[in-house]
This record gives C-alpha cells, sequence and structure tokens, in this order.
C-alpha cells in the first residue's frame, strides 16, 4: 500500500528531468575539457535537437502515371550533449501509427516506409554542448502505394527521440 | 497525505506526455507531405477507327451511326474533359465529300495506373439519312483530332 508512492514519485523525478531542457546544459559544466565519454559515472547528460536545423520528408509532386519507387529524405540536428556521447535517434510510426500519409480534406492514405536514422558520414558520438550534427532518415513510397491514388496533398507527422 | 497529492500530480503529467501535444527536449517533429497530381493520358495516339461500313444509298432507311471507345487513364476520381480539336465535320474520299456529325459521351472518372484497365468515353459518329441516300459512290473517311484535359 504505502510501498506503491514511492516508486511513483521516483518516476515523477525523472520525468520532471525530462522536461527540464538546461538541465544537459548545466549539467555540461562536469567535463569541459574532454572530448572523450562522459567519465563521471552519473547519468549521461541528455541530448536534444536543433530547432531550426530540421527538414520535412518531402516527397515532392507525384505523378501517379510515373510508377518509379519515390524517396524522401528529412534531416534532424542533433547534439548539445556531452562530446563523444553516443547519441541513438528514433522515429516513431506517425499519427496513425502505421507510416501513412492522409489526404486533406478526405481519408485516403498512402504508405510509406523509413529507414533507421544515421549519422553518415560520421559517428553517432556527440559533437559537444552547443554543438549539432545532421541525421538523416530516407522515406520511400512503393509505386503501388501512389499510383492509384486521388489527386491531393497527403500528411502525416513523426516524432524524432534522442536518447539519452 | 502529502505523498498521496504526489502521486496525483504525477499521473497528470505522465497523461499529458502521453498526448504527444507537448514534446521533450529529446523529442522533434518531422512533417511528411506528398502532393499527387492529377493528370490524364490517352492509352494509345490513335484510337480504334469508327466503322461505317458499306452504305447503299437505294435502300439505307435510317441515319448511318458507329462508335468506339475514347480509352484513356487518369489519376483515380479524376475527371476528364474530352474535346474535338480538329475533323468531324465531313467526310472525304479526297475529292468528294458527305457531311457527318462526331460527339463524344460523357467522360468516365480515372481508376488510376497500376493497372492495365482503363476509363473511357464513347465517340459516335453518324452520318444522316439523307446524306446518306445522296452520296456519291466512294471510300470516305475522315479524321478526328482529340484532346484531354484534366
Amino acid at each position: 500500500m504505502t510501498s506503491a508512492f514511492p516508486c511513483i514519485s521516483v518516476a515523477a523525478l525523472a520525468l520532471l528531468a525530462a522536461f527540464n531542457p538546461p538541465a544537459h546544459s548545466q549539467g555540461a559544466g562536469g567535463p569541459p575539457g574532454g572530448g572523450g565519454p562522459p567519465g563521471g559515472g552519473g547519468t549521461p547528460a541528455g541530448c536534444a535537437f536543433d530547432s531550426t536545423g530540421t527538414t520535412g520528408l518531402n516527397f515532392g509532386t507525384i505523378d501517379p502515371s510515373a510508377g518509379g519507387f519515390v524517396t524522401a529524405t528529412a534531416t534532424v540536428r542533433v547534439g548539445d550533449c556531452p562530446s563523444g556521447q553516443t547519441m541513438v535517434v528514433t522515429v516513431d510510426n506517425g499519427q496513425r501509427m502505421n507510416r501513412t500519409m492522409i489526404r486533406d480534406g478526405g481519408t485516403e492514405l498512402i504508405a510509406y516506409s523509413l529507414t533507421t536514422p544515421s549519422f553518415s558520414p560520421g559517428t553517432a558520438a556527440g559533437p559537444g554542448v552547443g554543438a549539432y550534427k545532421p541525421a538523416t532518415f530516407t522515406g520511400t513510397l512503393q509505386p503501388n502505394a501512389y499510383m492509384d491514388a486521388v489527386a491531393g496533398t497527403y500528411r502525416d507527422v513523426l516524432i524524432v527521440t534522442v536518447t539519452p | 497525505m502529502t505523498t498521496h497529492h504526489l502521486a496525483r500530480a504525477m499521473t497528470a503529467a505522465v497523461l499529458f506526455a502521453t498526448s504527444g501535444s507537448v514534446l521533450a527536449a529529446g523529442n522533434t517533429t518531422v512533417q511528411v507531405t506528398a502532393t499527387i497530381s492529377a493528370v490524364c493520358q490517352f492509352k494509345a495516339a490513335t484510337m480504334a477507327a469508327i466503322p461505317l461500313g458499306t452504305i447503299d444509298p437505294s435502300t439505307v432507311s435510317a441515319a448511318v451511326t458507329g462508335t468506339s471507345d475514347i480509352t484513356y487513364k487518369c489519376t483515380t476520381g479524376t475527371v476528364p474533359t474530352v474535346t474535338i480539336g480538329s475533323g468531324g465535320t465531313t467526310l472525304t474520299d479526297g475529292t468528294k465529300t458527305i457531311p457527318y456529325t462526331f460527339s463524344l459521351g460523357s467522360a468516365a472518372a480515372g481508376t488510376g495506373f497500376s493497372t492495365a484497365g482503363s476509363a473511357k468515353v464513347v465517340g459516335t459518329a453518324s452520318v444522316a439519312l439523307t446524306d446518306a441516300q445522296d452520296a456519291q459512290a466512294g471510300s470516305y473517311s475522315d479524321t478526328v483530332t482529340l484532346s484531354i484535359n484534366y
């Protein structure tokens, strides 16, 4: 009975930390000289996205008679954590949880697939506090996904997450 | 008592985070967009001829009419406008002529491009009875140029 509450309060602290961006900036005062991973043994500081560095995944205007694969690449800029911190970037499945775009003013869907975000060229090592590097991922439309689609603009929204 | 309040506040915060309306520092959003064009295209540069057959002016008793399917593909749901660019008024054998009419039915909506199927509009050619009865002997033809717009 009473033991349930301490567990919940621990979770609450973790959540508050996640909502508090300055936390990792202050933590940066720890290993300033380094270049190496944070050796402190504590919780690693969280990385973040550069709010101005994101490009959408825009497949452009598609002629449905074309029939080929259609690809587009999105870029996010991620970093602002201790230099050398390994950054893992993941992408969710979008607003319908199935990686589909929905037509404006309609209900028709177009399915797409995504690659795992990567830092190529480069590594997943954090570039340091206040610095960012691009991670990209590519979306693909299969021909059959769009050749019979109704004309119009289709959209989805992905949430991209970096850990830590 | 104090612990209990903390637990409640926590529950509210979790629901808020799950809603996805507010992103933590480690998240960002990427917009995904694609625009599908409305396009149409005839299935062939030359459609099947409309046969009017062999007409005997002495026995013909009604207007002579023939039809042909004009086939095309369009973006699904897109209804094209098929129009006559030239021709469609006079059959000729090179010197002699027979007046006729050429008309188009209503165009069907496109069904996309993934399959061999197509949509169509019916073209109709018709020679009026009196023009058939008074025609001179010969082999007559005409070419109608069509365009498809969307």
